[in-house]
Order: structure tokens, then sequence, then C-alpha cells
């Protein structure tokens, strides 16, 4: 009988897995994975969840039990590499213990052990060079510019110490390269063309940095137009050039790029979000906090009362986020005795609602997190 | 105090936390672990409290019980306990659910 049922099961899933090519849901992709996994197929069940990332957009819960999944795989190896850094620590074993906290998604342990490596090895290159791989994988994410200084910094310092690191080199140049700091980038180059000259990344990277024009500026002004406009001078990975320093799969909406919505995309989610029970007001804003459309119960025009609200709610949180440290701010809940308030953000687009005391319901909700995905889309 | 947030922290997920008063002064703070800057973040949050109490204040909209920011590599919650705030530091994948039950659990002990 147990076969029969496994039998059964197999061919039921595959079914589901027809059915969602088709129509993709995440909850879908979710009983798939689960139903892998009761049949004892880690593997099929891994494959259905990154399949579901790909055709999914709102997809945190099918990257939330990819990372569980692969966290209960890569535990034996996380037990043995700790062992192995309490007896005898190597570089390369930090190196991949680093590499899976970074696909297990838990940045800030892969920071502390590229710290210890620093400590432990002052004058070897490896800490220096996974700091600032570190911070250039997180730089890519949200072009914040305490992460690009972060990762010039440490990447600088592997090379200081191993001139001859085509790694560090490498990643050194294509930093400055997205920062549009051609003679830089061809300095880093110059260092890896003595022992690398007929290599084609080598070449290609070349090009891209005699390609870049424009006035001279220090790193640091060059981070904060990057982080302002939300991309990079000169896009190496579009280009096929970056170097790959994480692997894990993409939540769809990371994926979306360039498709800021239209302002009738705007205007009809505002339409749906005053229909709903409890709406009070709802705006979307610019970068200066001023209202690009906007709309308010009983009112003809969003008072100035809650555009202020809304600006200022937004700041605060971009702020925090950004400053403590845990990356770009992207959507917020507020809910006190006389309502809720829902806010998300995007490049040049802030988003706020406030709804009374009742509402919205809980079926309701799902207009306000069309909102917030639509916000967050132009990446 | 410290030992409601050294529990909280055991949570999966939960990285740090720490408990400020209505005018943003930190009271006590258990981050140290968690690779953030124990100090700044405190700092951080305390301003960022005040600065969104003024601001509902300024709308006539009330009171705060929760405020939940999403962010690129981490969560942030604010629970208001009465005449402090609890702010908790959490990482992005974390089980929401559980953890907002961690912090109702610890935030209701802090009210006393």
């Amino acid at each position: 009988m147990g076969l029969l049922d496994g039998w059964l099961r197999g061919r039921r899933l595959a079914a589901l897995e027809r059915a969602l090519a088709a129509a993709p849901r995440t909850d879908g992709y979710l009983e798939l994975a689960d139903g892998w996994l009761a049949n004892g197929r880690h593997d099929l069940a891994k494959r259905a969840l990154e399949t579901g990332l790909a055709a999914c957009v709102d997809a945190d819960a099918l990257l939330s039990r990819w990372v569980a999944l692969e966290r209960a795989r890569q535990g034996d190896e996380i037990r043995q590499l700790s062992h192995a850094l309490e007896t005898a620590p190597t570089p390369e074993a930090y190196a991949r213990l680093i590499a899976i906290y970074l696909d297990l998604d838990e940045i800030a342990r892969a920071f502390a052990l590229a710290g210890a490596l620093r400590k432990e090895l002052p004058n070897h290159e490896a800490g220096h060079r996974l700091t600032g791989e570190l911070y250039l994988w997180r730089w890519r994410q949200d072009y914040l510019a305490p992460d690009g200084a972060g990762a010039l910094a440490a990447l600088r310092e592997a090379a200081e110490r191993d001139r001859g690191n085509y790694r560090a080199l490498r990643l050194l140049a294509e930093a400055y390269i997205a920062l549009g700091a051609g003679p830089q980038a061809l300095r880093s180059l110059a260092a890896l063309e003595r022992f690398a000259r007929d290599d084609d990344v080598t070449r290609a990277l070349g090009r891209a940095a005699r390609s870049l024009a424009g006035p001279p500026a220090t790193d640091a002004e060059r981070l904060a137009s990057i982080e302002l406009a939300g991309k990079p001078v000169f896009d190496l990975e579009a280009a096929g050039l970056a170097t790959s320093l994480a692997n894990r799969p993409q939540p769809m909406s990371r994926a979306l790029t360039g498709r800021a919505p239209t302002r009738a995309q705007l205007s009809r989610t505002l339409g749906e979000l005053a229909a709903l029970d409890g709406f009070v007001a709802a705006a979307w804003l610019d970068d200066g906090g001023q209202p690009i459309d906007a709309a308010a119960k009983d009112h003809a025009a969003l008072p100035d009362t809650w555009r202020e609200l809304f600006a200022s709610l937004l700041d605060a949180s971009r702020d925090s986020s950004q400053k403590s440290g845990i990356g770009r701010f992207s959507r917020g809940s507020l809910d006190g005795p006389d309502g809720a308030i829902y806010l998300a953000r995007g490049p040049g687009l802030g988003f706020g609602a406030l709804f009374g005391p009742s509402g919205p319901r809980p079926e309701a909700v799902w207009a306000v997190l069309d909102a917030l995905e639509l916000a967050e889309s132009g990446r | 105090m410290r030992d409601i947030l050294e529990k909280l922290n055991g949570e999966v997920g939960i990285r740090g936390s720490l408990i400020l008063t209505r005018d943003g002064i930190v009271v006590q703070s258990v981050l140290a672990t968690t690779g953030l800057d124990e100090d700044r973040v405190a700092a951080i949050a305390g301003e960022a409290f005040i600065r969104m109490r003024r601001a509902l204040e300024r709308a006539g909209v009330g009171g705060l019980d929760r405020f939940l920011v999403t962010a690129s590599f981490g969560r942030m919650i604010f629970t208001d306990v009465g005449r402090a705030v609890l702010v908790v530091v959490a990482d992005r994948l974390i089980d929401i659910e559980m953890a907002l039950l961690a912090i109702s659990h610890a935030a209701y002990k802090l009210r006393g």
C-alpha cells in the first residue's frame, strides 16, 4: 500500500505542477513543495519552490520555505565547518561557511565570520576580500552608499595584502566600473593584466572602463549619486560581466527592473482602496513628499494633514532602516486604537494609506498588498 | 527586563531587542550578538519612534500599538508597552506570525 500511495501522490503532484505552469500561484507551489517533501523528494521540492519564485510576484513565502529547506540540508556542513573553525581554522573553511550563510540569507552572521577571519589573520587577504564581497553583494541589492564604501575599502585592503589576487582585483575593478570611475577601474585592471592579459573578462572589463566618460568626482559623491538613482552608472550584471557573489533565487519582485508603475495603475489602485470599508485616505507621493495622486473619503483633495503624516512616516521608516543597517525600507504597517496605516516605498515613489478602526477587512487587505507591491515594483 | 529581552531574542529570527521610554531614551538593550552596532541602532530606534509619535500627534491619529518596518535585510517592530516601547530587530524571512506572538507575550510581561 505504501508504494501505491507514493505513486498516486506522485501522479497528483505532477498534475498540480502542470496546472501551476498554466496558472502560477504562491500557495500552489507551497503545496507542491510540501507534497514532494512528503514523498521524500527534497530535490523536487526545491525545484518547485524555485519555479514558483520565478513565476510568482508575491513570493516571500516561497523564499522562506526555500531557505528553510536549504538550512535543513546544509545543517551538517555548517556543524562540520563550525567545528573546523574552532579546532583548525583556515581561510577556506571561513569562505565556505560565509557562502552558506549568504545562501541562507543570514547576512549578519556572514559579516561576523568575515570579521572574525580578519581578526584571526589580519595580514591575510581573505578576511578583507570576503568582507568586500559581502559589502559588494549587499550594495548590488539596494545601492546604499555605506555598503559601496565598505566594499571599496575592504577590497583595496585585500589587494594591498596580495597584489596578485585575481578575485580581489577583479571585484575592485567591477566596483569602480559600476561607480562610473573609469581611471580607478583601469588601475585595478592594469594590476590584473600583469598576469591575466589574455583573460576575456579582463579585456571586456577594460573596454567597459574605457567607455566611461564624465566629470571627475570623489567615490563618496559617486556613491551618493547612485544611491539616489537606485542603479549603477554601468550595469555589469546586464552586460554579463559581474562576478556572481551569491547563489540563491531572488523573489520575482526583485527581478523586476525598470517597470515603474504607470499613472493609470496608481489611480486604479486608489480607486480600489477607496471602495474598501474603513478607508480614510491614501496617496502616492514623490521623493519630496508631494502627492502624485491621492484620494480621501469625504474630501475633494487630500488634506495636508494626511499628506504630512504619510511623508513623515515614510521618511522616519527610510532613515531608521538604512541607518540601523537592516537595508532599504520597502514596506510598513502601523496599528493603533484609531486605525491602521500602510506604507511602502520604491524608487521615486512613496505610498501611504490610512484606514479607520474598522478596516480594512481581512479579505480586503489583498488590495492593500497589491498597492504595496506596486510601489516596490520599480526596481 | 533584561531577562525578558534575552528570552525574546532566543526566538528564531529575532536578532535583538531594546526598550525605549516614550521620549526615545534607551532603558535596556540586548543587541550585542546581532552584528549590528548596538549604540547606533538604539539611538536610531529612539529617534524614529519620536518622529513617528509626533507625526501621529500632529495628524490627530492617536496612539500606536504596533509599527512594523520591513527592509531588504531585516525588520524592526515597535510595540507599545504602556510607559515604554519595545523595539525588536528581526531577520527579513522570519515567521512573522510566531514572532508577533512572542513579541506580544514579551510586551504583556513588560506592562506588568
